[in-house]
Formats: C-alpha cells, sequence, structure tokens
C-alpha cells in the first residue's frame, strides 16, 4: 500500500470533490484554512522549529515525563487529558489530522469516502495487524464503535454523544467498514482522529490493563506505577519505516517542580503535552531554558468560565449575569491566574476559525480592556436587579479546590466593590459533583476543554438539558440556533448561524469566558519533528519524532 | 516475658479491628462517594439514575455492615480488595510495593538522624555554652522550623542551580541497583532526618546535662576513668530510655507523615496513594492504607518496650 495515504471522492449520486468540500468544510476545511495563520499551529518561540528540514534517522530512545499514572489502558472508558497523552502512543485511529493542521488524513483507514447523507466508508490497509500478531479487520472497527456508542454494562461510555448522528456501524467486507448517520453532522468525521476513539483490540480487551495492546507505533514492554512507563518500537508497523524512535519511557511525578528540574538537568528530553506546566513554572523555565532547548507554545482549547445558576436569584436575572460579563476585567485575570499567558477570547478559542480573533474580542463590550464604559452600564443593570454596594447580595463561588483555587477568589475580589459577595468554597470534586447536581450553588468557576475548537463541540454547555450545562440555563431561541448549527454543513450558512450564537450568548451570558489558556511544550535540541495537534487531544502518537 | 508478648499480641487485634472500624465509618461520613468522583471526572451533570447504576457496580449500595464483613475479609488475606476508581488496581499488591520505598526512606532518615543527633547531643552537653554548643543549637531550632517542603525544596534548588544535577526522577530498588538507589534516597531521608534529629539532640543534651551531676558520675571521675568510657559506660545508657520513646514515636511519625517528601523528591511511597485515595473516596485504598500503617505504628511501639528491657535491666516486661 502506499504511504501517504490518499483520498477517495465520489461524484453523481453520492459526492463530488468541490460538492465535498462545500459541505464538509463546516467541520474540516475551513477549520483548516482558519487555523493556518492563526495561533492553533504550534508557535516556537526559542530556538530552531521543531519541525526543521532534514533526513530522519531512526534510533533512541524518547525520554518524557507524565504528571499522573494513567488512569488505565482503556481510552474509550478514561476521560483524563493525562491518561488519552500517555496510552496514545499504544493505539491508531481510523483517521488523524495531518500534523499542524486540521485537514485529515487516513490512519488505519487507506482512504475513506463521505456519502452527500453522511454516510462514510472507510477503506482499511491490508497490513495492519495487533501488537499479538493478529490481523485488524473491519469486525474490529464495528465492535469498537458499539463499545463506545452502547456499552455492555459495567464499561464507561463518557463520550456516547458523540455518536449521537449514527444509525448503524456495519462490515461491507473484511477491509470495508460504513457508518451510516441518521443525519450529516458537520463534528463527527473529525471526531474520529481525536486520540479517544482509538482502536481497541476486542480479543485482549479484558487484559487491556495488564498487557495493553493495540496496532500503534509503540508497544507496551513495563509499567511502573508512580515510577515510569516504558513502549518500544513495534516492528511490525503498518506504516513503513515509522516510527523512527526505538522507544519512549515516560517518568511519572505529580510535582511540576521536579518535572522542570528533570528537563532542566535533561534527565527527560522533552516535557510534552503529557506534564501541561503551570503557568508560573513556565515563566521560570522559559526565562533559564538550557542551551539549544527550544519551548512551543500553542493554544490549548481550554478556557476559564463562570457558569451561573440560572434556576435561583440573583443568576436567574439576564441583567445581573450580563453585568458580571461586564465588570470582569479579563486581561488582569490572565496576569493574575496564568501569568500572562492566555488569550482574551468569546465563546469559541480565538484561533478557531469559528471564533472571534483576540483583537476583534478585545474591542466587545465586557472583553474590552477600557472598563468605564462597562462598568456604568454594569452599575446600571445591577441597580435594576436591585444590587448595590450598599445592598449587597451574597452568592457562594464553587471551584475544584485542587485545581483552581484562585479563581474563585479572584472573581470574590472582582464582584465585591459592585455588591456581589462570592464566598469561594473550594470543593474535592465528590462534594463539587454533589452541589452541582443539586444546584447547590450560584457561581461555578472551572477550565473546560474542547476536543475541537468547532461550534458542536459547545452545545452540550448551554442547550437546554445539555450535559454540560451547569447552570441549567434554557433559552428556546438559543436551542434552536445550536442544533441549527450542527446539522447545516453549507460553510457559509453555518458561519452565520454561528455569528447569531456566539452574539447571543454574549448578550445572554449564561458562562462568561474569562481567557483561553495556551500549552507549552520544551524540547532539548535534538528531539526532531514533534508536531503536536491540533489541540491537544490528537496527534500524540510519536510516530514521526526522531532525534538527531 | 512471654506473657507480656502475648497479651501485646492478643491486643493487636482488636486495636486494628477497631481502627479499622473508625476509618471505614470515617471514610463514609464524607460528603459523596467514588460515584461522584467517576461521574466528576467525567464531566457534566448526572442522570440520577446513573449515579445509582455506578453505585451498584462498584457495590456501594449494598448495607454497610456487608461491605464492612466483605471487605474485613479481604484484609484478613492481605488483598485489601481493589481500588473503586482504577478497579483493575489490587490494593494489596500497590501496598506491598509502595511500602518499601517508604519504609525504606523512614528507616534511612531515622538512622541519620540518630547517628547524627546522639553524639551532637552528647557534645553539645559537654561544650555548654560554648561555640559548638550554640552551634548546634541553632541548627536543632533551624530543624524544628524548617517544614520539609522548605528543606527539601532549597535541597533541590541547590543541586540543580550549583551543579546542574538532581536526584533521578525513577525508582531504583535498593537490591536492584544500591547506588541509584542511594543517590536518589539520600536527599529525602536528610529532609526528614533534620527534625528528629533536633529534638533528639535537644533530649540528648537536657538527658545528659541531668545524668553530669549524678552522683556515680562523679564516682566514676574520682576513680580516674576516661570521660569517653563515663559517657559511653555510664551516661549514655541511663539516658537512652526517653530518647527511644522518642525515636519510636518518629518512627511511627514518619511512616505516615513523609508524603511530602516523597512527592518532591518523586518517592512513589504509600503517602501520594493515601492522599490520592482521600481525594477520590477510594475507601479501599484508605481503609488498606490506614490498617496497614496503624499495624507498622502499632508494632513499633511493641518494639520499644522491648528495646526498654533490654537497654534498662530495672524494666522487666
Amino acid at each position: 500500500m502506499a504511504w501517504p495515504p490518499t483520498y477517495s471522492w465520489y461524484s453523481g449520486s453520492r459526492l463530488s470533490r468541490r460538492r465535498f468540500l462545500g459541505l464538509a468544510a463546516g467541520a474540516m476545511g475551513a477549520l483548516g484554512v482558519g487555523l493556518a495563520g492563526c495561533r492553533g499551529e504550534p508557535t516556537v518561540k526559542e530556538g530552531g522549529p521543531a519541525t526543521e528540514p532534514g533526513q530522519p534517522k531512526a534510533g533512541g530512545t524518547l525520554r518524557t515525563v507524565a504528571t499522573n499514572d494513567p488512569a488505565s489502558f482503556d481510552m474509550h472508558q478514561e476521560t483524563s487529558f493525562q491518561t488519552l497523552t500517555v496510552i496514545a502512543p499504544l493505539y491508531n485511529n481510523l483517521v488523524q489530522f495531518k500534523p499542524g493542521t486540521m485537514e485529515l488524513e487516513g490512519d488505519l483507514a487507506q482512504n475513506f469516502e463521505l456519502m452527500a447523507d453522511g454516510t462514510i466508508v472507510f477503506h482499511l490497509r491490508d497490513n495492519i495487524r495487533w501488537h499479538d500478531g493478529r490481523p485488524f479487520v473491519a469486525d474490529d472497527v464495528i465492535w469498537n464503535f458499539q463499545r463506545m456508542m452502547s456499552p455492555p454494562q459495567g464499561v464507561r461510555a463518557p463520550r456516547r454523544d458523540w455518536f449521537d448522528s449514527v444509525d448503524r456501524v456495519e462490515a461491507i467486507d473484511a477491509k470495508t467498514v460504513r457508518i451510516i448517520q441518521k443525519y450529516p453532522r458537520a463534528s463527527f468525521l473529525p471526531s474520529l482522529a481525536i486520540n479517544w476513539t482509538v482502536m481497541l483490540p476486542p480479543h485482549a480487551i479484558a487484559r487491556i490493563n495488564e498487557s495493553p495492546i493495540g496496532t500503534g507505533p509503540f508497544r507496551f514492554v513495563e509499567y511502573q506505577r508512580s515510577v515510569r512507563i516504558r513502549y518500544a518500537k513495534n516492528q511490525d508497523y503498518f506504516k513503513p519505516g515509522l516510527p523512527y524512535l526505538d522507544g519512549i519511557e515516560i517518568l511519572i511525578t505529580t510535582d511540576q517542580r521536579a518535572q522542570m528540574e528533570a528537563f532542566r538537568t535533561r534527565q527527560v528530553d522533552m516535557l510534552s503535552p503529557m506534564s501541561r506546566l503551570e503557568p508560573p513554572l513556565v515563566k521560570e523555565l522559559q526565562s533559564a531554558l538550557p542551551s539549544g532547548a527550544q519551548v512551543m507554545s500553542f493554544d490549548g482549547w481550554r478556557w476559564f468560565a463562570t457558569f451561573f445558576n440560572t434556576t435561583r436569584p440573583p443568576f436567574n436575572d439576564r441583567r445581573v449575569r450580563y453585568a458580571v460579563h461586564l465588570l470582569l476585567q479579563r486581561q488582569e485575570a490572565i496576569q493574575v491566574l496564568e501569568e500572562g499567558l492566555g488569550l482574551i477570547g468569546s465563546y469559541l478559542p480565538p484561533s478557531s476559525p469559528w471564533g472571534v480573533d483576540e483583537r476583534t474580542v478585545a474591542g466587545r463590550p465586557g472583553f474590552r480592556p477600557d472598563k468605564t464604559t462597562d462598568v456604568a452600564e454594569a452599575k446600571r443593570l445591577l441597580e435594576q436587579g436591585g444590587i448595590t454596594p450598599g445592598n449587597p447580595v451574597r452568592v457562594e463561588g464553587i471551584t475544584r479546590g485542587e485545581l483552581y483555587p484562585r479563581h474563585p477568589v479572584w472573581l470574590a475580589d472582582q464582584l465585591k466593590p459592585y455588591g456581589i459577595e462570592v464566598q469561594p468554597l473550594l470543593l474535592d470534586s465528590a462534594e463539587e459533583q454533589r452541589r452541582l447536581d443539586q444546584k447547590r450553588f450560584d457561581i461555578r468557576t472551572s477550565a473546560n476543554a474542547l476536543q475541537l475548537p468547532d461550534p458542536d463541540n459547545i452545545v452540550r454547555y448551554y442547550i437546554t438539558g445539555g450535559g454540560f450545562n451547569y447552570g441549567n440555563y434554557s433559552n428556546p431561541q438559543m436551542d434552536q440556533l445550536l442544533q441549527a448549527q450542527a446539522r447545516e454543513l453549507d460553510e457559509a450558512r453555518r458561519r452565520s448561524l454561528v455569528t447569531q450564537l456566539i452574539s447571543m450568548l454574549e448578550s445572554e451570558a449564561p458562562a462568561p469566558p474569562v481567557y483561553w489558556t495556551t500549552n507549552f511544550v520544551f524540547l532539548h535540541e535534538n528531539v526532531k519533528n514533534f508536531r503536536p495537534g491540533p489541540g491537544t487531544y490528537a496527534n500524540n502518537k510519536y510516530e514521526d519524532v526522531w532525534f538527531s | 516475658m512471654n506473657r507480656y508478648v502475648a497479651n501485646r499480641i492478643a491486643l493487636l487485634g482488636p486495636t486494628l479491628l477497631l481502627m479499622s472500624l473508625i476509618v471505614f465509618f470515617v471514610m463514609r461520613v464524607l460528603p459523596g462517594d467514588a460515584a461522584d468522583v467517576i461521574l466528576a471526572e467525567e464531566g457534566g451533570r448526572v442522570d440520577p439514575a446513573l449515579r445509582e447504576q455506578i453505585r451498584n457496580e462498584l457495590g456501594l449500595n449494598r448495607p454497610l455492615a456487608k461491605q464492612y464483613v466483605d471487605w474485613l475479609g479481604d484484609a484478613l488475606r492481605l488483598e485489601f480488595g481493589h481500588s473503586l476508581i482504577k478497579k483493575h488496581v489490587s490494593v494489596g499488591t500497590e501496598l506491598k510495593n509502595r511500602l518499601v520505598p517508604t519504609l525504606e526512606l523512614t528507616v534511612l532518615g531515622m538512622l541519620l538522624a540518630t547517628v547524627v543527633s546522639v553524639p551532637l547531643g552528647v557534645a553539645s552537653a559537654i561544650l555548654r555554652n560554648r561555640w559548638p554548643d550554640l552551634a548546634i543549637r541553632m541548627g536543632a531550632f533551624l530543624g524544628l522550623s524548617l517544614p520539609h517542603f522548605v528543606f527539601g525544596s532549597l535541597i533541590l534548588l541547590v543541586l540543580v542551580s550549583l551543579f546542574g544535577w538532581r536526584p533521578s526522577l525513577t525508582y531504583h530498588s535498593l537490591l536492584d541497583d544500591p547506588w541509584a538507589n542511594l543517590t536518589q534516597m539520600i536527599w529525602p531521608a536528610l529532609v526528614v532526618a533534620w527534625s528528629p534529629a533536633a529534638v533528639i539532640s535537644r533530649l540528648v543534651r537536657s538527658s545528659m546535662l541531668e545524668i553530669m551531676r549524678m552522683d556515680y558520675v562523679r564516682t566514676a571521675h574520682a576513680k580516674g576513668l576516661n570521660g569517653l568510657v563515663i559517657i559511653r559506660r555510664h551516661m549514655l545508657p541511663n539516658a537512652m530510655l526517653p530518647i527511644i520513646t522518642l525515636i519510636g514515636a518518629y518512627f511511627g511519625h514518619l511512616i505516615a507523615g513523609v508524603v511530602i517528601t516523597e512527592q518532591i523528591f518523586n518517592v512513589p511511597g504509600v503517602g501520594s496513594f493515601l492522599i490520592a485515595g482521600v481525594h477520590q473516596r477510594d475507601y479501599p485504598i484508605v481503609q488498606g492504607t490506614v490498617l496497614v500503617v496503624a499495624f507498622l505504628v502499632t508494632m513499633v511501639n511493641f518494639a520499644v518496650d522491648l528495646v526498654y528491657s533490654a537497654v534498662d535491666p530495672r524494666i522487666r516486661v
């Protein structure tokens, strides 16, 4: 089979190439174009480019470090970004993003076809084997989709909603799989490139945590809990010549300062997305970068937001929510909470072609640095809502204490002069979840991550009854817009809907975004061709990384 | 002696049983459970039916008495059940692996503390109010006032900044690679040793000062005995009783108290396991760890009692 893989587009009763581009651009094409000139692609801040040209060399073991033990090796059941990045080198997706872009190419699939009705046909390569030598076939794909969509009892499927549009998955033959959708969904195909949807071995799933196997570029060798994980090169990998590395050694430590010191003393070759150093340590390391080392920055598609409980006063009043949106000093938040390493953005990532870029957003009410007009308007709205400094309202601001302890404190400081006294409550995850479910909170501050910067990914935060609609916000008009854009494949029409959607969200303020975060990767000069993403949930296989 | 040992061993069972009951019920008083943690990790609002389904799968809906008895059965087989969050993780196996580095760190720390602090305490007493005494007392004050995480961070700062080196992030077993093990463990051992060393040296100093005024010490001097011999044969053995008590107490304290040091120096011990268990309401982890630590502390106290009789012939156990 030829490498790299090619797409094959159908015309006539199916889709012409032009027609497809017109339709699927809503999910992929536009994202690719948009990201080409924005910060979705990694930016190299120091040293030479990470993707520097040269003849790749085989050999060497990449040493990196992770912040946590993987919760398990069963990707479908996990939700932690840390777990995903650590276990991804073992597995493959059906498709993958071309590094640094949102353009899709085959991974396990040699090529794929997308029909007008949303049906997708995947043609699998014919030389793929699991790490134990068994061939990878179409039935394996079907088993994986069934497991992710409707798992057996005792198996979690936290991304079940990604497959809402799927009617059925069937094997045409041993090398061809057809996915029939109930309705075309713009974000479905790109979601199959996210590492959460990798293919796991049906025949070895019972022992996935003891001896994990996949089809990926690296085989499992050893796991010492809280110490290290070792992977070795898959000599039978189906992509000729890959991977270049002989292996990967992932050290595990929860102490981020230890990670930074390990990089400075060259105990590790890189601080990958597995680390996600906190901003103060990023600044510290940036200021004392070892000779030859380089740092790459890229958007994490992760934002810090304030979710209001819209079922009870005072935040059931749109005027009060909008007033808070106007009062938040976002530039200050980035300085105070992220050491200046963040972006001002609205309800979609500023780097996303669907979002509003940082400069434009910074001119809008609530986001602009000059707060004179915003504060005056906010005071007026709060007065209408019966809130003044002389007649303050007391509210509870909850958060995950171990993750975001400073956020509600910052919020309390921001709002107190205007009569909203936030009592910060730093809770552990169990207690916070109970309070969210029982609606015993007024504001919930948290960071949230998008797997894809697609408008479809934010639906569940704001639609009535949505799984992530913590504040129980409900607005029929908003629901209609959220649903309409998800099914609209024409880029121009979808863009118009998304613009209306963002505008309505800013005005309704169910959960005003405060800022978007930036991710950093540090590499020593010998690590070549590390091209993460897009985002941090894709392309974590290290198959084309090499040592100079 | 035999009767005393038999009594202590007989008391061990009820003590551990009481401890297991306390930790079992205290954990369940905390708000939320492992089902909440699992659902929180997935994010989003929760369907109550789904929560109940998970609670059923985890066995959290069974009567408390049944949960306790089942877990106790596992504990008696030294298995302690499986983690509720990471179902494939056996608590017994994990504890076995993690106790080794924790015990090594504790023993090494106490060894360092004792070896350093006893001679310093003696020197401090003999050279009372002279500059070595003042220097030792100053060091002891520092040891008492400096938290472990500050001292640990300072050590790493010096190592990284001045020498461009830090102890390995990877834990090497003492048996597999003694040198790599010691180069990693000596630094956290220093950190955990300083505080007990400070207390022990001060205790040795005050005990020695008290004993120096005793008649039998004056008699020994009058007989013309060498000063070192007097210290070794007559003074130290009499000063050791409270020191042994202190060492025993610190030993128990350190087994469960080295969690921060373990984290700073990346030692994969029981501390971080226990903390994660508490945060995640992972009952089997917390119950198993507390029970094992309680057992070890009880055994150390028992050993201390036995050592008393060896050191002081007046004490008969």
